[in-house]
């Protein structure tokens, strides 16, 4: 009865405070791509398509700074250019994912009865498709490029946030405050948006950090198979996949560098959308 | 014999970041060997701390100076094994929630008996043996059959009954009981009291009983010592605590301490009948039908009426349908079959929103636990706003001075308009759940348990803030509660509710002094009584009838 009134803040603040110096680092980390993905023609040193084919497959020099690829290309023009699309994908299915899956959770947890096993049986059959499959299978009817893949990732997320949302809700809705709002009058939808959803989004926001990751891989994966954004245009996929042949002549850089830039991304959103999480979850701690 | 020795114990908690908690000082208690000792304070006090420290089990940023001896064992200096050895042997714990402190997935059997196959050499079958005694003992019907049985086939006070076998298993010296009967309805409590207090006179063990309620302590405790912030305030043999306290600290919680000794305190008598009542219920009936469960019938036939400005009491235990009629009138739930009509009338509206704000208007409603009925990301100002918005037009100037006011009716100051609920305390939420509830100037407000998850000094103000509000604001009150000790204070009409229907009602101190039906008289014989007092209904007068009322700090 009373033990529980002592230490539960401090402990928060104690793994926060361990941890700042790596949000630190991933939050300047995040901001470095985002300031080079917005003002690619002015970051970049050169053309992301400009041929050099004296200097092929050339390895880091005063002029080339992470080397260039089999063509001559400038690997650190194209990894800038690259982060444009290896970015907007994951950002826009995030985005869409999330508000779908946030609406259609909170109908389903909020309604319950027919309408939470209409709207969930919809999340199990979505989900029992992994979305790269779905992915691919759109590329197949919609053409390769950007756009197809996107649509059908974000519908291939929406249960994950769908389902977390609807658990969540279904959870809040019997607390003691929904029923206060309610004895006051307020309307359903009110409460289930006004009141319910904001203290759903802390929980609902870590799931969606690490949604960013895996559409991140998984549409380099499928620029990497050639479905996704089409050479000549760079992105981090495509790039590590052309970046093979270099590796059978002794240059590892162009398919590294793309790869680590995923790896080091998805870490860092990670560790940011933990943080953020934490504050949108516990805003006055 | 010495059986627990604790001297001197303080424990610091220091955390990277924060100011270092100093949690106990300088606390000394002592148990002899066939002794009940009750440890006495409110939430935050530091007494399952000290309870933990004598097992050892404490977090692991605890810094502890002092010593603990438990039967020649030096607790603060003993290993991991030799901890566990002690916790084996000597000293066993009852917690306060038997459901959430027992695993749901294993057998009853298996929870007695697992602890104890540990030990080298352990004999199943006679260890399967004693599990039953004791269950037997505990007075559990067809012991045999429980030990099959899962946790979710038990009542709550059955469970406590097989937890307090649990912890005999080990025949220990000392049993810990920390809030072991706070979750459980009071004839149940008194049904496990009566256990306990066998158990310790057949087994000669020390007993530590830690409790927020002073009456229970005064019910068990051949000492008792109250603990308040840290500080042991006073000690003493239980009836000197109780009846003349030497601390300030300790004469307000007596004072604060609801009490049925004599005639039972009433609070404002201004009902007025001549007027429609305020609140008419009549033949209301309501069914839960539960997939895989028998239908329950939480109300059955219930009909009552409180006239305008008047106080009614709901006493049942859980179960008895009380929180079910409490959530149909503030129109939470409809009834199955019957009439309602709050303030006289039917609600009339050209649309929903309408009709839902003039009910709204008409009925409000105050929950058990401040911790969970307010929106916890939203200060007091502001959740004042959002619900006048809804339902008055007024200018940023007149929006302010009425939160103002509204503070202010319920004892709150300016500086906490702007504080998010965890920065306030317990009885400073419920008072901004009032708040809230009055902000819409209803006719009745109905108050759902909404001191039991308040200390009882604080519980002590809440209810002073209710019967101002009848007097000043004459707005009637529907009173639900478990406690037939407080609801004298406020209500002058009581209801008993058992299995959904209503066995007796009346004026409040007549049902109180000559209760009629059996279990009227068996929830009053229940609530826990000074055992130096053999008669119940005795003329003993109020001891705290020269003592200074509740002036507590904690609120």
């Amino acid at each position: 009865m009373s033990i529980q009134a002592a230490p539960r803040l401090p402990l928060k603040r104690q793994s926060l405070h361990k941890t700042r110096w790596g949000l630190v680092i991933s939050i300047g980390f995040l901001a470095l791509v985002l300031i080079a993905a917005i003002f690619a023609p002015l970051v970049a040193p050169f053309s992301p398509a400009a041929v050099d084919l004296l200097r092929v497959n050339s390895g880091p020099t005063p002029q080339h700074w992470l080397g260039t690829d089999a063509l001559g290309r400038d690997i650190l023009s194209r990894m800038v250019y690259g982060s444009r699309t290896a970015l907007t994908g994951p950002i826009v299915v995030v985005l869409a994912s999330t508000i779908l899956g946030l609406l259609s959770g909170l109908w389903a947890g909020w309604a319950g009865g027919k309408i939470d096993a209409i709207i969930s049986r919809i999340f199990d059959i979505v989900l029992a498709f992994p979305a790269l499959l779905l992915a691919i299978l759109a590329v197949a009817l919609f053409g390769k490029g950007l756009i197809a893949p996107v649509i059908a990732m974000s519908i291939a997320y929406t249960p994950y946030i769908g389902r977390l949302t609807r658990q969540l809700v279904a959870t809040e809705k019997n607390r003691q405050y929904v029923a206060a709002y309610k004895v006051q009058g307020f309307s359903a939808p009110w409460i289930a948006t006004r009141a319910v959803m904001p203290n759903v989004l802390g929980v609902v926001g870590s799931q969606t950090t690490q949604n960013f990751g895996y559409v991140l891989v998984e549409l380099a994966a499928l620029s990497f198979l050639g479905l996704g954004i089409q050479a000549p245009k760079a992105d981090w996929g495509n790039m590590i996949n052309e970046g093979q042949a270099a590796l059978v002549s002794g240059n590892f850089l162009p398919a590294l560098i793309p790869s680590i830039a995923v790896v080091l991304v998805v870490v860092a959103v990670n560790s940011v959308g933990g943080w953020l999480s934490d504050k949108l979850g516990d805003p006055f701690a | 014999m010495r059986l627990l020795d604790v001297n001197e114990l303080n424990l610091d908690i220091k955390v990277h970041g924060a100011p270092t908690l100093e949690l106990l000082k300088a606390v000394s208690l002592h148990i002899d060997r066939g002794e009940t000792v009750a440890l006495v304070g409110e939430s935050g006090s530091g007494k399952s701390l000290t309870a933990r420290a004598v097992l050892g089990l404490l977090p692991s940023t605890a810094t502890v100076t002092g010593t603990i001896d438990l039967g020649g064992v030096q607790v603060l200096k003993a290993n991991g094994p030799e901890l566990r050895a002690l916790r084996r042997t000597r000293a066993a714990m009852v917690f306060q929630d038997p459901r959430s402190s027992i695993n749901p997935v294993r057998t009853l059997g298996a929870h007695l008996i697992e602890p104890m196959m540990q030990e080298p050499g352990a004999d199943k079958a006679a260890l399967e043996k004693r599990a039953i005694g004791l269950l037997a003992s505990m007075g559990l019907s067809n012991p045999e059959a429980r030990m099959k049985q899962y946790p979710h086939e038990l009542s709550g006070g059955m469970l406590q009954r097989v937890m307090i076998a649990g912890a005999l298993m080990n025949d220990p010296e000392l049993l810990i009981c920390d809030e072991s009967t706070t979750a459980l309805d009071v004839t149940t409590q008194a049904a496990v009291i009566e256990l306990l207090s066998t158990a310790v006179q057949e087994r000669s063990m020390g007993m530590l009983f830690i409790t927020h309620d002073l009456a229970l302590a005064a019910s068990i405790a051949d000492r008792t010592y109250v603990l308040r912030n840290g500080v042991v305030q006073e000690h003493g043999e239980t009836r000197q605590v109780f009846e003349a306290p030497v601390s300030e600290y300790t004469k307000a919680l007596v004072a604060a301490t609801p009490s049925m000794a004599g005639a039972p305190k009433t609070g404002a008598h201004i009902s007025d009948s001549s007027q429609t009542p305020v609140l008419r219920v009549e033949n209301v009936s309501k069914t839960y039908y539960l997939s895989g469960q028998p239908p329950v019938e939480a109300l059955k036939n219930v009909s009552l009426a409180i006239p305008a400005g008047g106080g009614l009491a709901i006493v049942g235990e859980s179960g008895s349908g009380k929180s079910t009629l409490g959530r149909i009138v503030a129109g939470l739930e409809g009834p199955d079959t019957g009439e309602m009509s709050v303030a006289g009338g039917e609600i009339t509206g050209s649309n929903a929103k309408e009709r839902r704000l003039k009910k709204a208007s008409r009925v409000q409603m105050v929950f058990q636990d401040p911790y969970q009925s307010l929106d916890s990301r939203l200060t007091p100002a502001k959740a004042l706003q959002t619900v006048l918005k809804l339902h008055y037009k007024l200018d940023a100037k007149a929006m302010n001075a009425r939160v103002i006011e509204l503070l202010e009716s319920v004892g709150l100051e300016e500086k906490h308009a702007n504080l998010y609920p965890r920065k306030l305390s317990g009885g400073q939420r419920q008072r901004v759940a009032i708040a809230k509830a009055m902000a819409l100037e209803p006719r009745l407000l109905v108050l759902d348990e909404a001191t039991s998850a308040l200390d009882v000094s604080v519980q002590a103000q809440v209810l002073e803030l209710v019967n101002k509000l009848r007097r000043e604001q004459g707005v009637s009150v529907l009173f639900i509660s478990h406690d037939l000790a407080i609801v004298g204070e406020i209500c002058d009409e009581l209801l008993v509710v058992q299995n959904g229907s209503i066995v007796e009602s009346g004026p409040t101190a007549q049902v109180l002094n000559h209760p009629q039906h059996p279990y009227t008289q068996t929830l009053l014989a229940s609530v826990p009584r000074p055992r130096w007092e053999t008669n119940p209904h005795g003329a003993a007068e109020p001891q705290d009838a020269d003592l200074e009322p509740a002036k507590n700090s904690s609120l």
